[in-house]
C-alpha cells in the first residue's frame, strides 16, 4: 500500500449519495473545510438513482417519527430547489385508489395518518378519480387525493447537489473507501481511506448500505443494514404521456405497495418490489418478479402492457434491521453525526436533511461562519429534450449533433457532462448525466457514439473506458487490426 | 392534395415515397444523414433516389424527426426546429436488435452486454469486446458480429440462435439451436456469464452480443407504435433482402393510402386534427 495522502478536513462526509451530497451541499455554504469519500466511482451510485423518482408528500409515513417530519418539512421546498439544481420536477399530485370494502375501511386511518403528519389529503368519489385519472382500474369506490406528492429527475438531483457544493469548494474522493480510524475515548480524530489520511472535526456517516459498516469502524453503534431490494420496469412516454400524476396503492402498515409513476422525461415507471437480500451489491433483476410487477401494476392500470416496457432496473434501500432511522449525533463518539437507514425516503427527505444535519453539527459545536461567496444556485444549459419539450422550439439551438435520438441527447450535452464541476467518470455517468441510452433502443443506436466520445476524456486505451465502476470496462483489449 | 412525411431514406423508404408520390400525395422525405440512401446504402439506391425525385418527393436531408402528436411532426434540422401537418406519417428509419428489455432477459446490469451495431461499431474502432463472446442471434448481424471478432482477437464465439441460424456460420463456432438467454451473471464489473434455456445451463463467457430479431427503430416520439395515421415499414426477413423490401414497401404504401382515405372520408377540406398549430 502506497503511503496516504494527508488532509485536513472540518467536516468529512462518508457517502455520495443523495443524502451525503445534500448535506456536502449545506455546508458549502459555509467557510469551512468539507470532504467527502465515497465508495464507488461517482455520486448517486446507489439507491440515489435507482428509485421511485418520488419527492413524496410524507402522508403515509409514521406519525411523529423524524422521516415523517423531514419528508413534510421537505415538500413545499421542491419547486425552489429544482430551479436552483436546474432539475426537472413536477408537482403532478397522486390518486391512492380505494378497489374494495377492505381497502374502505382502511381510509378513516389513514386521513387522520394523514392529518397528523400535516399532509394535505383528500377523499374523492369514484367520478372525481375518473376524471382526473381515467385510466385508473374501473369499478372503484373512490380514491384519496394526494395533491402534494412530486416527481424528479433523482440521479440528476444527487448530481445537483454535488456540483453546487463542489463548485462551492468541496472536495469528492471516488474509490476511496473507509478502511480504518484513530479515535480517543469521546472523538474520531481521523479516517483512513485506501489513499487517504483525514484529521477531521467532524465526521458524517452517510453511508447508506454500508453505513453499518462504517459505523463499526468509527468505533460507534453495532447496527446492521439489510439490502432491501426494490424491483422497477421502466415504461415508454406512449404510455407516460396518459398519466396525470402518480398512483399509489392503499399502504398497508408493513409495505407501502407497488406504484405506478410518471417521470418528469414523459415515461413511467411501476414498482418497486420489496425484496430483503444479503448481498448489497446485487442489483440484478428476476423475470417471475418482473411478471409480477405487470400483473400488479395492471390491478391499478389495466392498459399497462408488456409492450411499453423499455427496461428493468433494482435498487437497493438500505433498511437497518431494527427498522430504526438514526439521525442525531453519535453516544460512542461526539463528533459523529449518524444519518442512517433513510430506507426509501432519501430522496424525499433530502432538502430539510441537510438543514437538520447542519444543526446537529452547530449543536455539538461545530464553527460555520457564512462564505459570502458561496453559490446558491447551478447554471447548466437546458438540454435540447427540454427545449424542445417547452414549445420553445424556435430557439432550438442550431448544428448541435444529436447522438442520442431517443432521448435527443446532442454531442454538446455528453461533452458537458464530461467537463462538468465533478465530471462523468463512466458510460453509466454520462447517461445518468444526459440520458443518452435510456430510451426505447437501450443504446443500440448511440452507445458507441457515447463511448467513443467517453474514450477522448479518458486517460488510457480505448477499451479501459469504464462502463460503470472501473473494474468494468468497456472492453477486455485492444483488437486486431480489422 | 395529402401530405405523407416519409421518415428514413434506406431502399424501403425511398420506394415508398416514390409510390406514394406517384399517387399523387405530396411526400416529404426526411434523412437524418445528409445524402440519400440511409447508414448502410443498399447497391441500388441510387436508382431508387432517381426515381424518388422524378416522381416528385421533396427531400428534406440532414433532418431528424423528433415528435408526430396530433398530426404535427417536429423536425430538427440543420436550420432548426421546425412543426408541420402531415396527414400522415411512414417510418421507414430501419432496424435494430431486439434490447435486453424486450427479450426479458434478466439478472445483473455488468458491462459487457452490448448490442450488435454498437460491437461493430466499437470492434471497428479497436476495442475487443470479449475473447470469449456469446452472440444471441442467428441473421446477419450476428454472423457480422461473430466475423468481425474473431478476426479482432476473440478466441471462441458461441453462438446463441433462438430460432436457429439464418445465415451460415464459420467453422469452430459453437452453435446453440433453439436455446434463448434468460439471464446475465456479474458483479459490479463485467459479465461473467449467461444462463440459457432451455436447457437452464450457464455459459461461461467474457461478454454478451446482442444481435436477435429486427425490430424498428422506434424514436419518434408519438410514433413510437403503429396508429391511426403511422405506418411502419421495415424488411423483416434477415438476411435482408429485395423482393421482401418491397414486398413490406407495398403493404406500407397500401396502409398509408387507406390513412389518408379514411381521413378524406372524416374531414373533406383536411386539418380537422390540425386545431394546436401554430
Amino acid at each position: 500500500m502506497s503511503k496516504r495522502t494527508a488532509i485536513d478536513a472540518d467536516v468529512l462526509v462518508v457517502g455520495a449519495g443523495v443524502v451525503g451530497c445534500a448535506i456536502a451541499r449545506r455546508l458549502s455554504m459555509y467557510d469551512m473545510r468539507v470532504v467527502v469519500v465515497e465508495r464507488r466511482h461517482d455520486v448517486g451510485c446507489g439507491a440515489a438513482s435507482a428509485n421511485s423518482g418520488i419527492a413524496a408528500s410524507g402522508w403515509a409515513e409514521t406519525v411523529d417519527s423524524i422521516q415523517a417530519r423531514l419528508v413534510v418539512d421537505s415538500n413545499p421546498r421542491w419547486e425552489e430547489l429544482a430551479d436552483q439544481l436546474c432539475i426537472a420536477y413536477e408537482r403532478c399530485g397522486g390518486i391512492t385508489p380505494i378497489r374494495t370494502e377492505e381497502e374502505a375501511e382502511l381510509v378513516p386511518a389513514r386521513l387522520a395518518q394523514a392529518e397528523a403528519n400535516g399532509v394535505p389529503v383528500r377523499q374523492i368519489d369514484a367520478e372525481e378519480v375518473y376524471r382526473r385519472a381515467p385510466y385508473i382500474t374501473p369499478g372503484v369506490l373512490g380514491g384519496l387525493l394526494l395533491p402534494t406528492e412530486g416527481i424528479i429527475d433523482s440521479p440528476r438531483l444527487t448530481i445537483g447537489y454535488a456540483e453546487l457544493a463542489a463548485l462551492n469548494g468541496v472536495q469528492f474522493h471516488f474509490c476511496e473507501p473507509v478502511t480504518g480510524a484513530r479515535r480517543d475515548a469521546q472523538r474520531v480524530l481521523e479516517v483512513y481511506t485506501p489513499h487517504l489520511a483525514i484529521s477531521t472535526k467532524y465526521v458524517v456517516n452517510a453511508a447508506g448500505l454500508g453505513a453499518d459498516t462504517v459505523s463499526r469502524i468509527l468505533g460507534c453503534e453495532d447496527f446492521q443494514m439489510t439490502a432491501r431490494r426494490g424491483e422497477y420496469l421502466v415504461l415508454d412516454r406512449e404510455f407516460g404521456r396518459r398519466l396525470t400524476g402518480t398512483v399509489h396503492p392503499m399502504p398497508t402498515p408493513t409495505a407501502h405497495g407497488l406504484m405506478i409513476i410518471p417521470t418528469v422525461h414523459g415515461g413511467a415507471l411501476v414498482g418497486p418490489t420489496q425484496d430483503d437480500i444479503d448481498d448489497k451489491t446485487d442489483t440484478s433483476t428476476h423475470q417471475d418478479i418482473l411478471e409480477h410487477i405487470l400483473e400488479e401494476g395492471r390491478r391499478l392500470v389495466p392498459e399497462l402492457d408488456a409492450k411499453y416496457v423499455i427496461k428493468t432496473y433494482a435498487g437497493n434501500r438500505p433498511h437497518s434491521e431494527d427498522g430504526l432511522y438514526r439521525i442525531m449525533p453519535s453516544e460512542q463518539a461526539h463528533n459523529v453525526i449518524q444519518t442512517v437507514a433513510v430506507r426509501s425516503v432519501g430522496v424525499s427527505v433530502s432538502p430539510a436533511l441537510g438543514d437538520y444535519v447542519f444543526d446537529l453539527l452547530v449543536e455539538q459545536g461545530l464553527r460555520a461562519p457564512v462564505d459570502a461567496k458561496a453559490l446558491e444556485r447551478l447554471d447548466r444549459p437546458r438540454s435540447l429534450l427540454e427545449t424542445l419539450d417547452c414549445k420553445c422550439a424556435a430557439r432550438a439551438p442550431l448544428g448541435q449533433t444529436i447522438v442520442c435520438a431517443c432521448e435527443k441527447v446532442t454531442a454538446e450535452e455528453i461533452h458537458a457532462a464530461l467537463q462538468a464541476p465533478l465530471p462523468a467518470r463512466s458510460i453509466a455517468g454520462i447517461a445518468r448525466r444526459t440520458r443518452a441510452t435510456y430510451g426505447r433502443c437501450q443504446g443500440a443506436a448511440c452507445g458507441a457514439g457515447v463511448a467513443l466520445i467517453a474514450s477522448l476524456y479518458h486517460k488510457g486505451e480505448a477499451w479501459e473506458v469504464p462502463v460503470g465502476e472501473p473494474e468494468g470496462t468497456l472492453g477486455v483489449g485492444e483488437a486486431d487490426h480489422v | 392534395m395529402s401530405s405523407v412525411a416519409v421518415v428514413g431514406s434506406g431502399r424501403t423508404g425511398l420506394i415508398c415515397a416514390a409510390e406514394l408520390a406517384r399517387k399523387s400525395v405530396n411526400v416529404t422525405l426526411i434523412e437524418r444523414l445528409p445524402q440519400p440512401g440511409g447508414q448502410e446504402p443498399e447497391p441500388d439506391v441510387g436508382g431508387l433516389v432517381k426515381a424518388a425525385s422524378e416522381a416528385g418527393v421533396r427531400w428534406e436531408l440532414g433532418t431528424m424527426a423528433v415528435s408526430y402528436l396530433n398530426g404535427q411532426l417536429q423536425t430538427l434540422g440543420v436550420e432548426g426546429a421546425a412543426t408541420r401537418h402531415f396527414d400522415a406519417l411512414l417510418v421507414a428509419s430501419g432496424c435494430r436488435p431486439a434490447t435486453r428489455g424486450e427479450l426479458g432477459i434478466a439478472g445483473a446490469r455488468c458491462a459487457g452486454v452490448v448490442p450488435g451495431p454498437v460491437a461493430l461499431h466499437l470492434t471497428e474502432s479497436g476495442v475487443l469486446l470479449g475473447r470469449y463472446p456469446v452472440i444471441l442471434g442467428g441473421g446477419q448481424l450476428a454472423l457480422e458480429c461473430t466475423d468481425l471478432l474473431l478476426r479482432a482477437g476473440a478466441q471462441h464465439v458461441v453462438v446463441v440462435a433462438p430460432e436457429g441460424p439464418q445465415v451460415e456460420f464459420p467453422t469452430g463456432v459453437e452453435i446453440h439451436e433453439g436455446w434463448m438467454i434468460t439471464s446475465v451473471q456479474g458483479s459490479l464489473g463485467r459479465v461473467t456469464g449467461v444462463t440459457v434455456d432451455s436447457p437452464g445451463e450457464t455459459i461461461t463467457c467474457d461478454a454478451v452480443i446482442l444481435a436477435f430479431q429486427r425490430r424498428p427503430a422506434r424514436n419518434i416520439e408519438g410514433a413510437v407504435f403503429d396508429g391511426e395515421s403511422v405506418v411502419f415499414c421495415h424488411s423483416t426477413v434477415d438476411p435482408k433482402d429485395e423482393i421482401d423490401a418491397r414486398e413490406k414497401a407495398s403493404a406500407a404504401v397500401a396502409e398509408a393510402l387507406d390513412v389518408l382515405a379514411a381521413r378524406v372520408g372524416r374531414a373533406p377540406s383536411g386539418n380537422a386534427s390540425n386545431t394546436e398549430a401554430h
